[in-house]
């Protein structure tokens, strides 16, 4: 090799030592790009778009509509009764339906976690709601609640529960009962699934250990499943509180919010105010406030989870 | 968990039932009318079973509604969307299993955040976005907005089987002669098919169920997916209940026939997504 | 088969350091095993070589190629990891054909070149089977066949024989390095098993802490291990070593020094060296358990036997030396038991002397 040569070959090295470190590094870009680019467009720009109606007046049945407007929505669904009605409900049904969910969740969870003659088949009748298209359920549910067709009222009645065999879903203090009940029905399986999943991850030999100790049943259930169970709990509650809360689907199906918005939680709220009314600049102002609502939720959690932490 | 005594197996025994007759009534309830004759459908109402049964509600249905259209168009949407999804997410899975790189948190972080908020806020802004590019009242526009809708949580899902295999494998075929692409394609993705048909399930469905988003993007009946269907057919005939029911019936088979397939690899996903939090 | 040369490799990960400044020549057709505890960076050291993981600094060459940049597909090393690695999806024979196929070859030459590696490793009747089908010696050997049927310039081994039980250990011990010697092919293979590198290798490389501690033949690092870690890495039962302080000897002519060397009042020899020793003479003394000879004459150094471990070829005795645990290897059948007293005898020449703070061997 002369003197020449060598600066030469040097640098063909490190210009394929280059290009093969730059091709590395992308490597894991390809691979995720396609998936973030469609996200951006289809969900992060309609977000920011979304965010600015809130302060524009946009309807859609009026051409001339667009005007910025600053708060006058804020202003408007400040003075809105249907609006903290709203509010209202979604915390009734939000509280309602993660407690149902997860209680008789973990006791069927706990149930099949029993090896016994016929539990794959018992298994998969018990998860088939969860299989059930939500729109499906809800009007199952609606045509359960209806006394023209369904038995439901005719047992209420019989139970004293009610006064007389009417639609559960057209009494304003007690429909939104109607959709927590289809959405617990709904919603058992998915608890019950990353539940047994849990309750089957604890190693065995710990129970062997704990009942050679002589612990009983009821201790070993405090002391090992509940430890054991409660961060995957924690978690799953905590996603499940936020995905429910924006679960709008039943109660449009089953009372459209009604009767008389009595059981409008936010998000179904947004809709109607969207799809019915056409009216996007309210339906965006409400958006913004529930999504600001939950941004405060998952901070809350983020501090209460730090000064879990540090006590730990 | 041992729990001993005769008395524990039957309390167990009754809660099983319990669950299991909760989970199953409506669904019963809903064949149940679906095949009860229109003469006998007021009279009757609370029997558990007709006197005499009837197909003619299903008859009617496929014959003379437009059932199968919105069925043909679901089936189109959910299908579409679900190996379009499927696609995306097993590169981007694969991605977040096998490399550290420095905008992986940020990535992750968005998927997760479109995951929080809620949807609806969105509906407004989608549907102006669509309507000048000619994707409202289409099956593209629904896949289009679908497959963004469930990417994440299926590129999470995808993450997780591939976790499960060892990174081994791929420095064996790199070492064998390949590059990181082929061996990806050759040895990784056909281990993951369980993983695949969970995916594929699980997209399915949530496409198959969705409401809101159908309803909002589409006025037309030529281009309505069946819940939008369901739901006009609903509102316009309130009475005839035999006929609703028979098409809920219709539109429960797919996803019961996928979920009986798939439900033990559901569980699997589930359980690897879970318990990672 | 070429061979292969390291120079002033470093490897980091951020701000730790796992390689520091490796230099190692290995011949063609050398078998070198790279040996250490867990964290020493010999698979780091391995993984470089095969191309899985980027070199911070230094160069690696192949024949006479500088193989920094390349990918690991195209560096023709073939790998057998300590998991197998097999494809699962695979029978043995996909798995072996793999690599050829890739290449492009016909699927004559392809068959021809696994039934003959087969052959070699007696495995001609699993050739249907999947991976899973297979106890972990025939896995062992269908990774070996993989890596083979490419006859690549270096064979790389990752720990391949941990997940085997001691028996199959030893059989496979044996047959790894036959099948080396009959192909010729420059090896290089990691293990944190003494007994593996002292057994299989040409040359041991002895690692700890992201440094090659020693590199030379089995022998050498026995006899003439270059610190207190190397001393006490190789060799089983290990070296002994105990806190000992060097009193000078009258002096004899030449630049060397004499030293008794004393354990409490207890004089275990004479020692020559010429390295100058700390002021206060502190030293730390080896000994191997097996040089020690047990039931000496009286001019013997006395002990107490603290435990007794028959090992069937012999008894490795604990004993206490001057406060001091001390350890001896004889293959006499003994009659004795604990609390019993012993004494010993140590030949001079037998003592390593090693600087009790750093660690390094004294000559």
């Amino acid at each position: 090799m002369t003197a020449q040569a060598r600066p030469m070959q040097r640098r063909a090295i490190w210009r394929r030592a280059y290009w093969r470190r730059t091709a590395l590094a992308a490597e894991p870009y390809l691979y995720t790009l396609p998936s973030v680019l469609l996200l951006c467009a289809v969900m992060l720009v309609p977000l920011v778009i979304g965010l600015t109606y809130a302060f524009h007046d946009v309807r859609l049945l009026d051409p001339m509509s667009g005007d910025f407007i600053g708060l006058e929505h804020f202003r408007e669904l400040y003075a809105d009764p249907a609006f903290w009605n709203a509010l209202r409900n979604t915390v009734t049904w939000t509280v309602a339906s993660v407690t149902l969910q997860f209680g008789l969740g973990l006791i069927l969870a706990l149930l099949l976690n029993r090896l016994f003659p016929g539990r794959a088949l018992v298994q998969l009748l018990v998860f088939l709601p969860w299989a059930i298209p939500s729109f499906l359920s809800g009007l199952n549910w609606a045509w359960l609640f209806n006394p023209v067709v369904g038995p439901l009222p005719y047992w209420l009645k019989a139970l004293g529960v009610m006064a007389a065999a009417d639609n559960l879903l057209s009494h304003p203090r007690h429909a939104l009962w109607g959709p927590i009940i289809a959405n617990v029905w709904w919603g058992i399986p998915f608890f019950a699934i990353t539940l047994l999943a849990a309750l089957q991850s604890i190693p065995v030999d710990i129970y062997e250990a704990a009942a050679i100790d002589g612990a009983g049943p009821w201790v070993r259930f405090r002391r090992i499943t509940l430890p054991f169970l409660a961060p995957t709990m924690a978690i799953t509650i905590l996603l499940r509180t936020v995905w429910i809360a924006n679960f709008a689907d039943l109660i449009v199906i089953m009372t459209k919010g009604g009767p008389a918005d009595s059981t409008q939680i936010l998000s179904s709220y947004i809709f109607t105010q969207a799809f019915q009314r056409l009216d996007f600049g309210y339906a965006s102002a409400v958006a913004t406030v529930l999504l600001a609502l939950l941004l405060a939720y998952a901070m809350a959690l983020m501090v209460l989870r730090a000064v879990l932490m540090r006590r730990s | 968990m041992e729990l001993h005594g005769k008395w524990s197996w039957a309390l167990h025994y009754f809660l099983l039932a319990v669950f299991v007759i909760f989970a199953l009534f409506p669904l019963f309830w809903l064949l149940k009318v679906s095949i009860t004759p229109n003469d006998l459908l007021y009279g009757e109402g609370v029997r558990l079973w007709p006197s005499r049964s009837t197909f003619e509600h299903y008859a009617s249905v496929i014959a003379h509604s437009q059932f199968p259209l919105f069925f043909r168009n679901s089936v189109i949407v959910a299908a579409t969307t679900a190996i379009f999804s499927t696609l995306l997410a097993t590169a981007a899975g694969y991605g977040f299993s096998r490399f550290q790189f420095r905008g992986k948190y940020w990535i992750v972080g968005l998927m997760l955040v479109t995951q929080m908020f809620p949807l609806v806020m969105i509906i407004a802004p989608i549907f102006r976005l669509l309507k000048p590019l000619g994707l409202t009242n289409s099956l593209t526009g629904l896949v289009i907005v679908y497959t963004a809708f469930n990417v994440p949580f299926a590129s999470f899902l995808m993450q997780s089987f591939f976790d499960a295999i060892p990174k081994d494998l791929e420095e064996a075929a790199m070492l064998d002669g390949a590059n990181r692409f082929a061996a990806f394609r050759r040895i990784i993705v056909p281990l993951t098919l369980p993983g695949l048909a969970a995916t594929l399930g699980f997209v399915f469905t949530a496409a198959w169920s969705e409401l809101l988003f159908a309803l909002m993007l589409n006025s037309s009946s030529a281009t309505s997916t069946f819940p939008v269907g369901l739901l006009a057919f609903v509102s316009k005939f309130s009475v005839d209940f035999g006929q609703m029911m028979a098409a809920g019936v219709l539109a429960l088979l797919p996803v019961c026939i996928f979920f009986v397939f798939i439900q033990r690899y559901l569980v699997q996903g589930l359980t690897a997504g879970a318990v990672k939090g | 088969m070429a061979a292969i040369r390291i120079h002033d490799l470093c490897k980091s990960y951020g701000d730790s350091e796992v390689l520091r400044s490796i230099n190692l020549d290995i011949e063609d057709g050398e078998f070198v095993v790279l040996v250490g505890p867990s964290g020493c960076g010999k698979s780091t050291l391995l993984r470089l070589i095969a191309g899985l993981e980027a070199i911070t600094s230094g160069e690696i060459r192949i024949g006479d190629r500088v193989i920094n940049d390349l990918a690991p597909k195209d560096r023709d090393v073939a790998m057998v990891f300590q998991s197998y690695a097999l494809y699962p999806h695979m029978t043995v024979r996909e798995n072996m054909s793999f690599s050829l196929k890739l290449r492009g070859m016909s699927k004559n030459r392809i068959d021809a070149a696994v039934q003959a590696a087969a052959e070699k490793l007696e495995i001609q009747g699993l050739m249907e089977r999947k991976p899973r089908a297979l106890s972990g010696g025939q896995r062992q050997r269908v990774a070996m066949g993989r890596a083979m049927v490419r006859e690549p310039k270096a064979f790389l081994f990752d720990e391949p024989l941990s997940n085997l039980d001691a028996r199959l250990r030893e059989q496979m011990r044996y047959e790894i390095r036959k099948l080396q010697r009959d192909l010729g092919t420059t090896s290089i293979y990691v293990t944190h098993d003494q007994i593996e590198a002292m057994t299989m290798a040409d040359r041991i490389v002895a690692m700890h802490a992201g440094i090659a501690q020693q590199i030379g033949t089995p022998a050498d690092l026995y006899d003439n291990p270059a610190n207190l870690f190397v001393a006490g890495f190789i060799g089983a039962p290990a070296m002994n070593f105990l806190d000992a302080t060097l009193v000078p000897e009258p002096q004899t002519p030449g630049n060397a020094s004499l030293s008794r060397v004393m354990v409490g009042r207890e004089r275990l020899g004479t020692i020559q060296h010429t390295q100058a020793v700390r002021q206060d003479g502190r030293v730390t003394v080896g000994i191997r358990p097996e040089r020690i000879v047990v039931g000496a004459p009286s001019s013997s150094l006395a002990t107490q036997i603290d435990l007794l471990e028959p090992t069937g070829l012999g008894t490795v005795l604990h004993l206490r030396l001057a406060g001091q645990r001390i350890k001896v290897f004889t293959t006499e059948r003994l009659e004795v038991g604990v609390k019993d007293a012993v004494s010993i005898a140590i030949v001079s020449s037998d003592l390593l002397l090693f600087d009790p703070d750093s660690g390094v061997r004294l000559r």
